[in-house]
């Protein structure tokens, strides 16, 4: 499986160049059943790699571009009156899918936004009082723009919390770029990994059963509590996200333990958005309170 | 390490600090407190470079200090205490930068001992009682490395816990060894009575504040007039002072039945073997006799605070009744004229003494006398003339001394009896209500000899300023004597004061004074009257005590070092590698260490990961968690590891 995991993980970076660092991430993120956000500025190529993650596990995925206009029953549906059994049918919306690509998110109005939050929570979708369950996996990769752009509005931090990870792309480097203007890249259609969902749930079976070690957990414990003694603390969401992640990259490297290594490895994915509360700082918060924490367990 | 030394240091300036207050080596401890101070805020200091020569200069100044006295055996033991207070600073400002602060420490353990021998109020009590703890928190931070203060505090306040039930079975339980308790006191002579009265002692007496003793009564307080507590019976004048005399027969030692304590005294250390009681009743404690002059004899001089109690018994005021001898009827003859011209003129009026007492009394209302506690140098040549006919300015032995003087010009057997009058009532909250007799409550009184009634007690001071004897020496004083005796303390502070000596005053009687017969009255009653088991329930409850203890100790070991074995092999194997500075940064992981310590050493790089791997897998693989045998695997692994680090160290250093 794990095999399976890196040649899909080296097709991915032919897609998207240079950047398998993050390809990583994102793949552990759907190993640990979390969402994605995706942060940069346009044209990075964000829903290039939302996309390629769905394409990669073969998964049904429909994508919205959110807009400012876009209501909560353009994600979830409505109930329409069926002419021929006079009763009213529920349509469901584009969110009924397995990847949910949300294209900037954060142009949406907060209204829209937190339609996601249950879903993306409890996997469905509640409408007309009437609770409809979404396909399973359900995961949303949402990309979004620094706040700096005009015209978006930042996610409220209850619903970064739901993120996983969250995670920018970057600038490539010189030599990525020459090769992706040279046209050296595999295009999105042509990705074939031969992965399926099926694939994917076992993978996040066997990273769910990957051994923690109470040495880890205190490890996790101590980070954790570093983190409260400034204002944004992790939650303790934020605490299983970091286990679950360190699971899926220990899975990923191949390794049936999970060591301090593979926290720290995912330890500022997971953990900045909810420590900075969707403004990104100069200096990493995360950083700092893995520099404080004794890593030697 | 570092810590460690932090807390010895505050240590050492806690026990030095105790010194200065109590008055023991306080030259040395004003020199010793900044000289701490400065070398634990400049380590690299002129001082440490030459700590050699300064420790033999010390030594040198020991021994010669110490030949020279080597009259008085008694001092050796003080100076031996002095040597070894002197050698832990000197240990500890030397291991500053050395290895060794454990031995510093034990040292200074010993040193708070001993210091618990010298001084056993409360206040020095609690004072040593935190330098120990600070100690012990030194130890632990050297033997469990560095954390945080609340945490050493808290394992050293956890250890002093633990060994409690040994040492409250010890206290209660061990025989009292007389021999070891009674050790030679190495106090400056206090202010206080002294043995020889000299007109205008008293005087400059009572304006020292100095504490003299509490009593507690068992039944109501006696009356303001009837609080004379009496000391020292001076039965001999020569003209100018009043001294004892000829030594009096002592009464027998009497075995008291059980009887209700009338007074409980606990009395401040003094050079007088005389001890203060109110002149009725007997005392139950063993070593205490009555003289033939109404004085309390303890044998020897108080060298720590002693307690006694009183008991109701009417034998105990047979010593009225012994008639007088020559001594007490002896006046030098030409030493006071004019005295003696008086008295003689009261002895052919009247045969009867009561009249002759009426007499006197007339004489001294009639005379314009003055009190105060400025009464000026009397002459050396007829000194009791000069403040009889001329001065009229004096203070209460004064007027003791010359009645008792003018009574035996008069034929009436008179002495002087010094000792302290009145008190102050101290009302502590939660404890009983005490009398506090404090210097200033010195005074001096007459006795004579009265046919038929013996000894009774004259205070002519009273006849001079009731207000003496009714209210407080303060009353009878004008406005600028009383400044004299003015107390600088405010209000708040005095009352804070009381509570706290109250407090004292229960930890002396029933900590510092429990001693055999104490430990006697409490056991007995417990044992039914067995008290061969005593020594066998000791043994019992003490083993049993050091038994529990072990077994805490280990088990909370047990627990921590479950946890932590690994940690501690870890740590021991990286030794090699801190010795070539590679040492681990807060926030590395193990695995993140090894790959820099293998860049570092590429020699030895397989060795260096084959750490983390071994570790690692150890830590983090084990399901559900790690095995004794796996752990004993891992040390084992970690030490072949270890040595040989080390020998590619020593090998690194040989070629270098």
């Amino acid at each position: 499986m794990t095999e399976q995991l890196q040649s899909a993980i080296h097709q991915l970076s032919q897609v998207l160049l240079g950047k398998e660092h993050q390809i990583r991430l994102a793949i552990a993120c759907l190993l640990a059943k979390g969402h994605l956000l995706l942060e940069d500025l346009p044209g990075m190529g964000k829903t290039t790699l939302a996309e390629a993650m769905a394409r990669c596990f073969g998964l049904h995925f429909h994508r919205v571009h959110f807009t400012s206009d876009l209501l909560p029953a353009d994600l979830t549906g409505v109930a329409v009156l069926d002419s021929v059994s006079s009763q009213f049918q529920f349509q469901p919306g584009p969110m009924f899918c397995e990847v949910l690509l949300a294209d900037e998110i954060n142009r949406a109005s907060p209204r829209t936004q937190s339609a996601l939050l249950e879903a993306m929570a409890n996997g469905r979708v509640s409408v007309d009082g009437c609770s409809h369950k979404l396909p399973h996996p359900f995961i949303v990769i949402a990309s979004q723009n620094g706040l700096d752009q005009t015209g978006t509005s930042p996610l409220p931090e209850s619903q970064l919390d739901r993120f996983l990870m969250r995670l920018s792309l970057g600038f490539p480097d010189r030599q990525a770029e020459a090769a992706m203007l040279s046209e050296q890249h595999l295009p999105l259609e042509a990705l074939n990994t031969g992965l399926s969902a099926a694939d994917l749930e076992a993978a996040q079976l066997s990273v769910s059963q990957q051994h923690t070690s109470t040495a880890l957990i205190n490890y996790v414990l101590d980070l954790v509590a570093t983190s409260r003694l400034n204002a944004n603390g992790l939650s303790p969401r934020a605490a299983k996200g970091l286990l679950k992640a360190a699971k899926a990259w220990a899975f990923l490297e191949g390794q049936s333990s999970v060591t301090p290594d593979h926290i720290q490895a995912i330890f500022s994915a997971v953990a900045e958005h909810r420590l900075d509360g969707g403004h990104r700082q100069n200096q990493p918060l995360s950083k700092s309170i893995l520099e404080q924490v004794d890593g030697f367990r | 390490m570092f810590l460690a030394q932090r807390l010895l240091q505050l240590t050492l300036l806690l026990l030095w600090a105790e010194l200065l207050i109590s008055g023991h080596l306080y030259v040395l401890a004003a020199i010793a407190i900044p000289a701490i101070l400065l070398l634990s805020l400049q380590p690299h200091s002129l001082v440490r470079s030459h700590l050699n020569w300064i420790t033999l200069v010390c030594l040198l100044g020991w021994t010669i200090t110490a030949i020279t006295k080597q009259e008085n055996p008694t001092t050796w033991f003080t100076s031996l205490a002095n040597l070894l207070w002197l050698m832990a600073s000197l240990k500890l400002l030397e291991s500053v930068q050395k290895r060794s602060p454990r031995s510093s420490a034990l040292v200074l353990l010993l040193s708070i001992g001993l210091a618990g021998i010298f001084n056993q109020n409360l206040s020095a009590s609690l004072l040593q009682g935190s330098c120990a703890l600070l100690c012990i928190a030194a130890l632990v931070a050297l033997e469990a490395g560095p954390q945080p203060l609340a945490s050493l505090l808290r394992r050293s306040l956890m250890l002093f816990a633990i060994v409690m039930p040994i040492v409250l079975t010890c206290f209660l339980l061990l025989p009292r060894l007389p021999a070891l308790w009674s050790l030679p006191g190495s106090r400056a002579s206090r202010t206080g009575l002294s043995e020889y009265l000299r007109p205008g002692e008293l005087a400059s007496l009572v304006q020292s504040h100095g504490m003299a003793a509490r009593v507690r009564f068992s039944g109501p307080p006696p009356p303001p007039e009837q609080r004379y507590w009496r000391v020292l019976v001076h039965r001999q004048f020569d003209g100018y002072g009043w001294s004892q005399g000829p030594s009096l027969p002592l009464a027998k030692e009497q075995t008291i039945p059980d009887a209700t304590i009338l007074q409980q005294w606990l009395v401040e250390p003094s050079q007088l073997a005389w001890r203060p009681w109110s002149g009725h009743g007997l005392p139950n404690t063993t070593g205490l006799r009555i003289n033939s002059g109404g004085g309390l004899w303890g044998g020897a001089p108080l060298r720590q605070r002693g307690s006694y109690g009183i008991v109701a018994n009417a034998k105990g005021d047979d010593w009225r009744k012994l008639p007088p001898t020559a001594t007490d009827l002896a006046l030098p003859e030409g030493s006071n004229p004019r005295l003696e011209i008086l008295g003689n003129s009261w002895r052919q009026q009247s045969t009867n003494p009561v009249r002759r007492l009426q007499l006197a009394r007339n004489w001294f209302d009639s005379q314009p006398f003055n009190y105060t506690l400025d009464p000026g140098r009397l002459p050396r040549q007829s000194p009791l003339d000069a403040f009889l006919f001329d001065r009229q300015r004096g203070f209460c032995e004064h007027y003791a001394a010359s009645f008792s003087a003018l009574m035996r010009a008069a034929g009436v057997p008179a002495r002087v009896v010094v000792g302290y009058q009145g008190g102050r009532w101290q009302q502590p909250l939660g404890t009983d209500t005490y009398l506090l007799l404090k210097n200033s409550d010195a005074h001096a009184w007459s006795e004579i000899w009265l046919p038929r009634r013996g000894w009774v007690e004259v205070d002519p001071t009273s006849w001079v300023v009731p207000n003496r004897v009714r209210h407080s020496l303060a009353a009878s004083l004008n406005d600028s004597d009383r400044r004299l005796l003015e107390q600088r303390a405010p209000a708040w502070l005095q009352v804070l004061t009381n509570q706290w000596q109250g407090l004292d005053t229960r930890w002396q009687l029933w900590v510092m004074q429990f001693d055999s017969s104490a430990q006697e009255r409490f056991l007995l009653p417990l044992l039914h009257g067995q008290r061969q088991w005593q020594g066998l329930i000791a043994v019992a409850a003490i083993g049993l005590g050091f038994t529990g203890a072990i077994t805490l100790i280990a088990s909370i070991n047990h627990r921590q070092s479950q946890q932590d074995a690994a940690r501690l092999a870890l740590k021991d194997c990286l030794i090699p590698l801190a010795k070539l500075q590679i040492r681990p940064a807060t926030g590395e992981t193990l695995q993140q260490f090894c790959q820099r310590a293998a860049v570092a050493i590429p020699e030895q790089e397989q060795l260096i990961k084959c750490i983390s791997l071994h570790y690692n897998s150890y830590r983090f693989d084990s399901n559900p968690s790690p095995t004794a045998q796996q752990l004993r695997r891992l040390r084992q692994q970690l030490r072949a590891i270890k040595a040989e680090l080390w020998y590619y160290v020593r090998k690194q250093k040989d070629l270098a």
